[in-house]
This record gives C-alpha cells, sequence and structure tokens, in this order.
C-alpha cells in the first residue's frame, strides 16, 4: 500500500540516484582512468613500469636517485613481485596511470616529464583521498576508479615502505652504516659513529 | 598419536611453553608440546628481515588468514579498533620471535595492588615466593642489566652487564636530576656479550626480526628440549578442545593440523600456554573452568602514551643499535597511586619523519623538507601505564564468525576504567613535563590521544585464591580440576606497568617445578 501513495518520493530517489552517479563521474578526474581496465594493462612491459615506480619513488621523495639508489630500488621491486606477483600488476597500473598522465601533458612518458610534471602529477594523485564515501561510491560504480583508488590507497603506501627501509633515506641523512647493516654494538657510545 | 601417552602435554610453544618443556625434558619427563604455528629458525631470519623490509605491513610471516581471524568492538568502549593480528606471533617461540627484548620484573607493590593502594586485586602468590624464579628466568634467557635502587630487589646478579647509555640519552641525566626523576639502563634479553652460545648484540637496528640470535627467543629452547630426546613438537597443529570428565580430569585434547588432520592427545597433565587471548578461548570452547563465568575476563593491556617533541638546538643519532635503554619507574609509586595506576618511562629518539607522508599529507619537497628538519631532532617519550582488570574488557567466543575449522574466533572488546583514564592522563603530564624542561617544542601526543598499545595481553585468566574470582590457583591450576594448567600472562590478576615477558618466565619455571616435584611425590 505504502508504495502506491509515495509514487512522486520514489521517482525523486531514482532521479537524484542516477544524477548523483552522473555528477560523480563528471567530477571524476577525467581521461586517463578510462583506460585503467585490468584487460587493457599488458601495454606496458614490466621492466619499463619497475623503472617508471622508481621514478615515481624519487618524485614522491624528491629524492635524485643516484644509478646506485636506482638500482637498489629495482631489486628491491624485484623482489616485491617474487614474493608476491600480484604486485606486478599494481606497478603496472601505476606506470600506465602516470605514462598517461604525463601524455595528456604533452611528455612521452613520465619518464620522458619534466621534474615539475612529475611532481604536478604526483601531486594530483597524492591529494586523491581514497577513503571518502564518494571514492567507496565510484569505486563500485567503475573498474577503473577502483583501480585508481587501490593506487592511491595501497599502491603508494608500499612504495614508500620500501624506500623508507632501504639504505637510501639513511645514507642522504649522512648514515654510512644504515640500519639492516651488522656491526659492533659500542659503536653507539660514540655520537655520531654511523655518520660519514 | 592417540597410542602414545605423554606425562606432560603444552599448548603453546612460546615462552611460557618452551622453558616449561625444556626443564620437564630436561628431567627426563616425555613431554609433548602443540604449536599452531610454524617453525622460523634463526638462519632463515635475515631473509624474513629482508621480506619484511621489502614487503612492508602486508607481510607479517607468522600471520595465517583462515587459522588468525577475530572480531574488534574496542573502538564502542575505547573509541580505537584494537589490531589483534599485528600483535600477536603464533610461532615456535611465540611472541619472542618479534619482541624487544625488554625483560623487567614487576615490583612487589604489583603482587599487592588492593593491599597497598586499594586498587585492582592481590595476586595469592608474593614478589618474594616469585624471585628465586625471576633469578633463574633471567640466567636462562640471559639478561643483560645493570641494577638499580628502583627496579625490584634481586638476590642474584644479572647475567651480563647492562647496555650504557649512549650520548643522546646521557642528554636526559642532568634534567632528570632537576626533576628529581631517577634514571637507569634497562634490563633487556639481548646480549650485551657472547652468552649460552649466542653471540652478542650486531646492532642490525632491526630488532623486530633479529637476525644475529642476540636476542632471545624461546626457539632456543624448544630446539633444546627436543635434542634431549624427551620431547616431541607439533607444528601448525591447533588444540580445539579439551575433554574434562565429572570429576574434574582431563582425559585428551582434540587437535588439528593446518593441513586438517584431526589428532587426539593424551597426557597426565595438560597445561595451556597459549597467550592472553587463544588460552581463554580454548578454555571457552571447551567449557572447562568457566564455572563462576571468569574466563576471558579482566582482559588487560599496557596502554602506551606517547608524547614527542622537536628539539632544534641539538644532534642526535636515532635508530643507531635499534633499542633505547633508558626508562624510569620513578613514577611507578608515590603518594597519588591509591588513585591511578603505575606507570615506567622510556626514552626515544629513534624516529622517522618520512613515515609522516600518509598522517600530515605530505609528499615532494614538503616531505624532504620535513625530514630534514626533524630527522635528528625528535625527542620521544613512551609511557607504559598500568590497566586495571575489569569484567567488561573481555575476550569471548564471536556468535558469528568462525575460524578455518568451523570454531567460533576470540572476540575482543578493551574497556578502561576511570583508574585507567587517571593513569594515562597523568603519564601524559609527566610526558610533557618533561619534554618541556628539555626544551622540546611543538610537543604533542603521537596516535589517538597519545594511545597506543604494545601487545602486552594479559589477565584472561586470572589466578586467585577464590574459586569464584578467577581462572587458575596459585599452581596455576585452573580451579575446579586436577591435571589442567594455565601459564602465561593469562593468568596474571596485575599487570603493573612493566612489560610481561619475564614474568611470564618466572612464573613457567615455578610451575614446572611445582609439576616436576608434585609428579615425583
Amino acid at each position: 500500500m505504502a508504495s502506491h501513495g509515495h509514487p512522486s518520493r520514489r521517482k525523486f530517489l531514482i532521479v537524484t540516484a542516477i544524477g548523483g552517479v552522473i555528477a560523480a563521474l563528471a567530477l571524476a578526474p577525467k581521461g586517463r582512468l578510462r583506460l585503467l581496465v585490468p584487460a587493457r594493462l599488458p601495454d606496458v612491459s614490466s621492466q619499463s613500469a619497475l623503472t617508471t615506480a622508481t621514478l615515481f619513488i624519487g618524485a614522491l621523495f624528491a629524492h635524485e636517485l643516484t644509478s646506485e639508489d636506482s638500482a637498489d630500488l629495482l631489486q628491491r621491486l624485484r623482489e616485491t613481485i617474487e614474493l608476491e606477483s600480484a604486485r606486478a600488476r599494481d606497478y603496472q597500473v601505476l606506470a600506465q596511470y602516470l605514462d598517461q598522465a604525463a601524455h595528456s601533458s604533452g611528455a612521452d612518458s613520465f619518464a620522458a616529464a619534466t621534474a615539475a610534471l612529475r611532481n604536478h602529477i604526483l601531486g594530483e594523485l597524492m591529494r586523491v583521498n581514497p577513503g571518502t564515501h564518494f571514492a567507496h561510491l565510484l569505486s563500485r560504480l567503475s573498474a577503473g576508479r577502483r583501480e585508481y583508488y587501490r593506487m592511491r590507497a595501497s599502491t603508494v603506501p608500499a612504495l614508500a615502505w620500501l624506500y623508507r627501509r632501504s639504505s637510501i633515506p639513511w645514507r642522504a641523512r649522512g648514515y654510512r652504516r644504515p640500519p639492516g647493516v651488522p656491526d659492533d654494538w659500542r659503536d653507539y657510545l660514540t655520537a655520531g659513529s654511523r655518520q660519514s | 598419536m592417540a597410542a602414545d601417552r605423554y606425562e606432560l602435554c603444552i599448548i603453546g610453544a612460546g615462552i611460557a611453553g618452551a622453558l616449561l618443556a625444556v626443564t620437564a625434558a630436561r628431567q627426563g619427563r616425555k613431554v609433548l608440546l602443540v604449536e599452531a604455528g610454524n617453525r622460523f629458525p634463526l638462519e632463515g631470519r635475515r631473509q624474513l628481515l629482508r621480506r619484511y623490509d621489502t614487503l612492508g605491513g602486508l607481510y607479517v610471516p607468522w600471520q595465517h588468514p583462515g587459522r588468525d581471524r577475530y572480531v574488534d568492538s574496542s573502538g564502542q568502549s575505547i573509541g580505537y579498533p584494537y589490531e589483534l593480528e599485528r600483535y600477536r606471533a603464533k610461532g615456535v617461540g611465540g611472541s619472542t620471535l618479534h619482541w624487544g627484548g625488554r625483560a623487567q620484573r614487576l615490583m612487589p607493590s604489583d603482587f599487592r595492588t588492593a593491599s597497598t593502594y586499594g586498587l585492582g586485586t592481590d595476586w595469592p602468590l608474593s614478589y618474594d615466593e616469585l624471585e628465586p624464579y625471576y633469578c633463574a628466568a633471567e640466567w636462562e634467557i640471559g639478561v643483560s642489566g645493570s641494577p638499580h635502587t628502583l627496579q625490584a630487589p634481586r638476590s642474584r646478579d644479572f647475567p651480563m652487564p647492562g647496555f650504557p647509555f649512549s650520548p643522546d640519552e646521557r642528554m636526559w641525566l642532568p634534567i632528570a636530576q632537576k626533576m628529581d626523576i631517577e634514571l637507569y639502563s634497562a634490563p633487556f634479553a639481548i646480549n650485551s656479550m657472547p652468552y649460552a652460545g649466542r653471540t652478542s648484540c650486531k646492532a642490525y637496528s632491526a630488532c623486530n626480526i633479529c637476525p644475529s640470535g642476540a636476542r632471545y627467543c624461546a626457539d632456543i629452547h624448544v630446539a633444546e628440549a627436543e635434542k634431549t630426546g624427551n620431547c616431541v613438537l607439533l607444528t601448525e597443529t591447533v588444540a580445539r578442545r579439551i575433554d574434562l570428565n565429572a570429576s574434574g580430569t582431563v582425559t585428551r585434547i582434540h587437535a588439528t593440523t593446518l593441513d586438517g588432520r584431526d589428532l587426539e592427545v593424551q597426557a597426565d597433565r595438560y597445561v595451556i600456554a597459549a597467550h592472553g587471548v587463544e588460552s581463554a578461548r580454548l578454555l571457552l570452547l571447551s567449557k572447562c573452568g568457566n564455572h563462576s563465568d571468569q574466563v576471558g575476563r579482566n582482559f588487560m593491556e599496557h596502554p602506551f602514551i606517547k608524547a614527542a617533541g622537536y628539539v632544534p638546538t641539538r644532534q642526535f643519532y636515532p635508530d643507531v643499535v635499534g633499542f633505547e635503554r633508558l626508562e624510569s619507574m620513578s613514577f611507578y609509586e608515590g603518594k597519588d597511586r591509591q588513585k591511578r595506576g603505575a606507570f615506567k618511562l622510556e626514552f626515544e629518539f629513534s624516529y622517522d619523519p618520512l613515515r609522516d607522508m600518509e598522517f600530515d599529507h605530505l609528499w615532494g619537497d614538503a616531505l624532504a623538507r620535513h625530514d630534514q628538519k626533524l630527522f635528528g631532532h625528535w625527542l620521544g617519550i613512551n609511557v607504559e601505564t598500568e590497566m586495571q582488570g575489569n569484567a567488561d574488557s573481555r575476550v569471548t567466543l564471536d556468535s558469528k564468525a568462525k575460524d578455518m575449522f568451523g570454531d567460533p574466533v576470540p572476540h575482543l572488546r578493551i574497556a578502561f576504567c576511570d583508574t585507567d583514564i587517571r593513569t594515562q592522563r597523568r603519564a601524559l603530564q609527566v610526558a610533557t613535563e618533561l619534554l618541556q624542561a628539555a626544551g622540546a617544542q611543538d610537543i604533542r601526543p603521537i596516535g589517538p590521544n597519545g594511545l597506543s598499545f604494545p601487545a602486552h595481553h594479559m589477565g584472561t585468566c586470572r589466578m586467585s585464591k577464590d574459586p569464584d574470582a578467577g581462572v587458575v590457583d596459585r599452581d596455576c591450576r585452573v580451579h575446579g580440576t586436577s591435571n589442567l594448567y594455565v601459564v602465561g600472562s593469562s593468568v596474571y590478576p596485575t599487570g603493573g606497568g612493566c612489560n610481561p615477558t619475564l614474568t611470564i618466565a618466572a612464573l613457567s619455571l615455578r610451575l614446572a617445578d611445582h609439576l616436576l616435584q608434585s609428579n615425583a611425590s
């Protein structure tokens, strides 16, 4: 009986829901996300995806990586894939996103982009908040959006962890022996003993 | 398995189970050790560390998603979830696989808080009775320490000298003196010199998975027990039910391996040493020892209250050795103790500003500047506070969620009482005053309300003289049973403000004495 009593309310709710979805899709970042569909991912070879991921780490921490740093990060990224094969896909999604973002701004790829453009792309991604209701709603509606928010919520923090737990930031801070490398414990009795 | 009969069946191969097993096995007793997790031998730890460094928080080697499910509703009572899975370690060695190594005794007053301060409950056991076992535990696991008047009294020296203060830590000495606070070097189960066939600390600065073996892990004692030929270890085998007959005697334990084989285990005596959550859960699943509805209640943690500040005028050297030694028990007792619990101060310099990326929404140049500014200029104080046992802070069986075997998973709900809140407020006040005295700027609590948890699970099978007030008696025997025991931090009536592991070890050695003597007689 109640359903006969409120046809206009139901219509209003349906129209509002459809409008909300259209508005959400219209407001969400455009273009580059449309291609983040799993079936199309093999566009980016795994090696170039890893290289792009190391460049992204460099931008994330504003760290000009030496060739030694890059080699270290590449090795660690490969290890993560050996331990968890799903990581390869995460890196491919990220690389594809970064390359598309660079391309839409006139660069051939993220690797070929200027430092300023890389920072711009980084900022766009880092300002995304995947924890909002809006993000959850969009994730349910579109596989591409789901990938996008997952990239921000999971892949980016995982790359940040990888860098933080490597010896690279410690070297940048002047430690000649970073955590993870053994020595005599008495070393700590001298201030700055680990500094170069 | 049903054909084999053991003198002692121990559930859990953490430090409590390991010490009990090795003590019994050394005396020729036939022991079966049942462990839900796997072995993580020393030779593989460097690789474990590397995996942790690359895979990060997503990789916790001792977790098993089907076995270790749980439900937490602590958010309803304290406002924050409790991440049990990050904190407990199921494996040979138990929590000592990833502990920090702090090996502190409880204070004598912790055993009689009700009669001394009108708070909590008294243990049916005194500090003096446990003291010889504390000494034995320190020598078994190897503790490096420097005696201090503020620590609990001792009848025997530490087996190894303590770790001296670093230049950074010495900075606190004049400040503390002005504030009438005494500092000492904390005792650690980390070798300051070669001990018991293990190396001295190699300063990996990665103590959560010590690759050198300098930090004690209980798998050492499990291995020794096995070597005697008197101890059989079953790994990846989950104890699921205890059969208790009408006269209060356990007749067998039912277990299932992770690959699905059901086992029945028979022994003369049974000891549950499965930590604060699973010990209670096994009793609840088996409907054992819960005649007074006490099993699972009084769950206690050591709420950590953390504050930190920025010190531009000094340069510190974080993470040089991996553990920080400076402690104070000056606020453990005191004139306001009838209104609040005990607490202990720990002083920190190790802090990675880069981890603020997510918390403070920093990246790129801003994150680099943040690191440049704060790294080596950060002072932190952790206050390990006492939590009172209360009936509403408890482990129950969840009514819906099941583990891989179809058994109800533990449902955890931590609840604070007014005394806990007063303790935490006082702790934050002390930490803030100290940081101000050290010249720190921008002092702030770390974490929600400055609160975090160090994974000390205590109290769910409380020891009591009166069977209606607890689960086990002073000998750790489950009230109303003849051959079922619980040992570990789950039996603590109070938890004090000191790390629980050494007391677990002491209680285990005391239980071993009790079982071996009564068996002999």
